[in-house]
């Protein structure tokens, strides 16, 4: 790792998404709403005709090393009906193609689809890409039956910071890696990923414990330095809505401050300045949150690390739930 | 003003007066229902013609019935008809052989073909089979005074204007100087945007009912992107002597239908128009249709033409014909355009980007016109059927909580797409502040956004630009709670959701903004969280719903008009109107309002 002057770690904005076990509310009376009918873009006939293809298989590659990085997709179609099929294809960014597919044929459509990149700093980027495919501006039906889209960093990427779909990595004869986002039956949708030049190696983990009984939810970020020199000026910061949470610890684990928005939606912050890191070495830090009642579980985010503000290193898991 | 008149076309429809350039509005009767003649159709039409001895004439109703195997044509007829469009009678419904088994539209006219001079029904498909569609007509030679064909012909192929339909007519009229009648088929053709009329002429039809020859089919614009029937009827609005063709189509929007007609000026010997007129929309008669159809013709006798439109209205059991009369329709210069306000799920609203307090309107803030707002509502879907595959626990308490469910599973399952779109911006999107986000917007992006109180984001921006980059803190949108709410409305309107079932509201004191969403049969709160977050309470000091806006309703703001806006719609309190005496927040909860 470089030695860095300064360096800030910073868990920022951690939203909340709350969990899933809702309590229902009391015994429903009967539908109260009058005529709720909801009519999707879709028409029947559209549906009934993107029942009939299946993406069978799809390749691609998405290499970061060119000059204009594309994605660059082989997708399979397979007709599963008795009839020709004429569709108009459409994938980001592209123009509509026009497909006849016949009877129980498969046919192989070709892309290079434009991706955006954008720097999130001076040591950090992020490309985002859509494997998407439009039927008569409809969206797939069917999942992917197979796909494997590899990824190659620009040369220049040290690590990735955080990828919204699964990889699987295999380190190449340069040396360089390789990232493929593979699987089955799945429905495709928008791929990022996000790196850091930076040599700066920082690890993130979270953890939150509940005590049900007093409601009062304990969050411990471990922070380690797997680079070969001192991380300093580490700060590390979260954000809540005031409404579910109340901050309990002040002083050595942190200051919870209240910040009014504008106009609404005020926020409770927490913050937290750590000490230099040396190299290879860890710091655990521990705040606690009351959590109000009726809060059902709580997934929070995972943990985002700064260097100067800029993205260098995102935690792989948050374990527990409020 | 002119006060010309003339009588009529062609065929038997006596009944036709013209008058032209008055400057005023039609006023639509309430629609009148008539049982129809099955479960299912796929196509209808509707002639005005006189039958019997007495001097009103009959109203004809026809369906193209779909039963499982081929169909058939089945009519009925309306004796009589008064002044006030009232049959004295209706006879029951006779069948006739239909022209193959699966039709996407249908018309009938009534003309008189041959020497004798009973006259000859004329009833017409739009065949559908799996390519090219086809016209398809029979003749039923000289209609007694009881409505029947002494004889029905073979039915008559022509080649028809597309694959998809989704409403054909049939019209007689003299184009050209040959005295032989010329047949205007019309459909109206399904893409998979915007749909449009097509029509072909058939020209100098003999006495056989043969065309000598048939045009290339020409086209006129749409009204919308999803039909339900289509009619077609020619007259002299404007007393030149050339016949002006009216164009009908049933629109289908998330909601109610509403008929949609455009006006060809003086269609030449080729059958061309010379200028097409803005659409005007007249009110429906339901919500789904199996065919429509359009008439002009003086009714009530005084002098001025009156326009009968028709749907075959479609509801879970048996069908039913339901018309409606604008009585003495008047030319206002072009036709006058209006436009769907209330948000017709393909509906591209003209939106602008808000630049003050006055411009955030619904529309305005969740720019449908997008194609990104579509597709970021599509990958909600993606992503949460995708994540219910891999936990479907998660889950437990939606609607659509089995693993397994499909994209095609939440496409048509409103509380789905409500629990998606919940699911999706809450596991997308992260708070930042209105500073942070202006600073991106105008600062980094440099949009020289500006949009007044409160600083709102578009969802299209939301989408766009507030992404990744923003702080640091990758996420794919960032904002604040109005932010959210724009973005969740949005989505759930792109997706079609209907437009009276989204709110975005406003707490009073203003301190928070969210959605109220149908769900699960009732009015929910959807804010930071899924959908089951805020289904058993509204714990937060928040919540004191008191300013609401959709697109139906107002603009965003904290006036009494917002305020209003919640208290004088009352199907949007619990229980489908107001049952406490004071409307307040407490009151607006079904939990508290008992």
């Amino acid at each position: 790792m470089n030695t860095l002057n300064k360096i800030s770690l910073g868990i920022l904005a951690i939203t909340l998404t709350f969990g899933s076990t809702a309590v229902l509310a009391q015994p429903l009376t009967p539908l109260t709403i009058p005529n709720l009918k909801i009519k999707p873009v879709i028409s029947d006939k559209q549906i009934k005709k993107l029942q009939q293809v299946e993406l069978s298989q799809i390749t691609g590659t998405l290499d970061l090393r060119a000059a204009r990085p594309e994605l660059v997709l082989t997708q399979k179609l397979r007709n599963l009906s008795r009839d020709t099929m004429t569709m108009d294809l459409d994938a980001a960014g592209v123009d509509t193609t026009r497909l006849r597919l016949p009877s129980r044929g498969e046919k192989t459509v070709n892309w290079k689809l434009p991706v955006r990149t954008a720097k999130l700093g001076r040591q950090a980027e992020m490309v985002q890409a859509s494997p998407q495919l439009f039927i008569n501006k409809g969206s797939m039906i069917n999942p992917a039956k197979r796909f494997s889209i590899k990824l190659q960093l620009p040369q220049s990427a040290k690590k990735i910071i955080k990828s919204n779909k699964p990889l699987v990595s295999e380190r190449q004869r340069d040396g360089s890696m390789l990232y493929n986002w593979k699987g089955e039956n799945e429905y495709l949708t928008t791929w990022a990923v996000w790196w850091t030049n930076s040599e700066t190696d920082i690890d993130l983990n979270k953890t939150v414990r509940v005590d049900r009984q007093s409601r009062v939810a304990t969050v411990t970020v471990t922070v380690k330095n797997q680079g070969d020199s001192s991380a300093r000026g580490i700060r590390l910061s979260e954000d809540f809505p005031p409404q579910d949470f109340t901050g309990m610890n002040q002083g050595s684990a942190g200051q919870f401050r209240t910040v009014k928005g504008e106009i609404n939606d005020q926020r409770l912050i927490w913050e937290y300045a750590l000490p230099d890191l040396p190299s290879g070495q860890s710091k655990t830090v521990r705040y606690k949150l009351k959590v109000k009642p009726g809060i059902p579980n709580v997934r929070l985010f995972e943990t985002v690390g700064l260097e100067d503000g800029e993205p260098i290193a995102v935690s792989n898991a948050v374990t527990g739930n409020i | 003003m002119k006060t010309e008149r003339k009588a009529l076309l062609i065929g038997l429809g006596c009944l036709l007066l013209i008058s032209s350039n008055v400057n005023a509005l039609p006023g639509w009767s309430k629609y009148i229902k008539v049982p129809g003649v099955g479960h299912e159709g796929q196509g209808a039409g509707m002639e005005l013609v006189n039958l019997d001895s007495n001097p009103r004439p009959e109203l004809i109703f026809m369906a193209y019935d779909n039963p499982q195997k081929a169909n058939n044509f089945r009519y009925k007829i309306g004796w009589n008809i008064s002044t006030q469009g009232l049959a004295s009678s209706w006879s029951n419904y006779t069948m006739v052989p239909g022209v193959g088994w699966e039709g996407q539209g249908a018309g009938i006219t009534m003309t008189n073909l041959d020497s004798n001079s009973r006259p000859e029904m004329i009833l017409m498909a739009y065949d559908n089979p799996s390519k090219s569609n086809n016209f398809r007509y029979k003749i039923g030679w000289n209609v007694n005074s009881s409505g029947k064909a002494t004889s029905w012909s073979n039915y008559t192929m022509v080649p028809g204007v597309g694959w998809e339909g989704q409403g054909a007519g049939i019209a007689m009229a003299a184009l050209d100087s040959n005295p032989r009648p010329d047949m205007i088929l019309m459909a109206y053709d399904n893409p998979s945007k915007g749909n449009s009329f097509r029509y072909k002429i058939g020209w100098n039809v003999n006495s056989s009912g043969k065309a000598t020859s048939w045009s290339p089919y020409k086209t006129a614009p749409g009204v919308g992107w999803e039909g339900q029937g289509a009619g077609v009827t020619l007259t002299d609005l404007d007393g030149n002597s050339r016949p002006e063709m009216v164009l009908l189509a049933y629109d289908n929007p998330s909601q109610a239908n509403n008929f949609r007609y455009r006006v060809g000026w003086n269609l030449n010997a080729s059958g061309n128009a010379t200028s097409w007129s803005h659409y005007v929309k007249a009110p429906g008669v339901g919500w789904e249709g199996q065919g429509s159809d359009i008439k002009l013709s003086d009714i009530d006798n005084d002098g001025n033409l009156d326009m009968l439109l028709m749907a075959y209205d479609a509801p879970s059991g048996a069908n039913d014909f339901r018309y409606r009369i604008g009585w003495d329709v008047r030319v206002v210069d072009d036709f006058l355009l209006t436009l769907d306000t209330l948000g017709h799920s393909n509906y591209q609203a003209p939106t602008q980007i808000p630049s003050s307090l006055a411009t955030q309107t619904a529309a305005n803030l969740y720019q449908l016109s997008d194609s990104i707002v579509l597709q970021t509502a599509y990958e909600a879907i993606l992503e949460y059927v995708n994540d219910c595959h891999a936990n479907p626990a998660a889950h437990a308490n939606e609607v659509d909580n089995a693993a397994g469910i499909t994209f095609y599973d939440v496409l048509t399952d409103p509380d789905a797409m409500v629990a998606a779109v919940a699911w999706f911006v809450d596991r997308n999107m992260r708070w930042t502040s209105d500073a942070n986000n202006a600073n991106i917007l105008n600062n980094q992006m440099g949009l020289n956004y500006n949009p007044g109180w409160d600083f709102p984001i578009p969802a299209n921006y939301t989408i766009t630009y507030t992404g990744d980059a923003a702080f640091g803190n990758p996420a794919r949108f960032h904002g604040d709670c109005e932010d959210h709410a724009i973005l969740r409305a949005a989505l759930l309107r792109a997706l079609g959701f209907n437009p009276d079932y989204i709110w975005n509201v406003i707490d009073n004191p203003v301190s928070h903004e969210y959605n109220i969403v149908a769900y699960q049969g009732r009015f929910r709160i959807m804010d930071y969280g899924t959908i089951d977050r805020w289904l058993a309470t509204h714990t937060w000091d928040s919540h004191r719903s008191h300013y609401g806006y959709t697109e139906t309703y107002g603009k965003r703001g904290t006036g009494n008009s917002q305020h209003n806006n919640l208290v004088n719609h009352g199907n949007n309190y619990p229980d489908g109107a107001p049952r406490c005496a004071a409307w307040d927040y407490d009151n607006y909860y079904a939990d508290t309002c008992r």
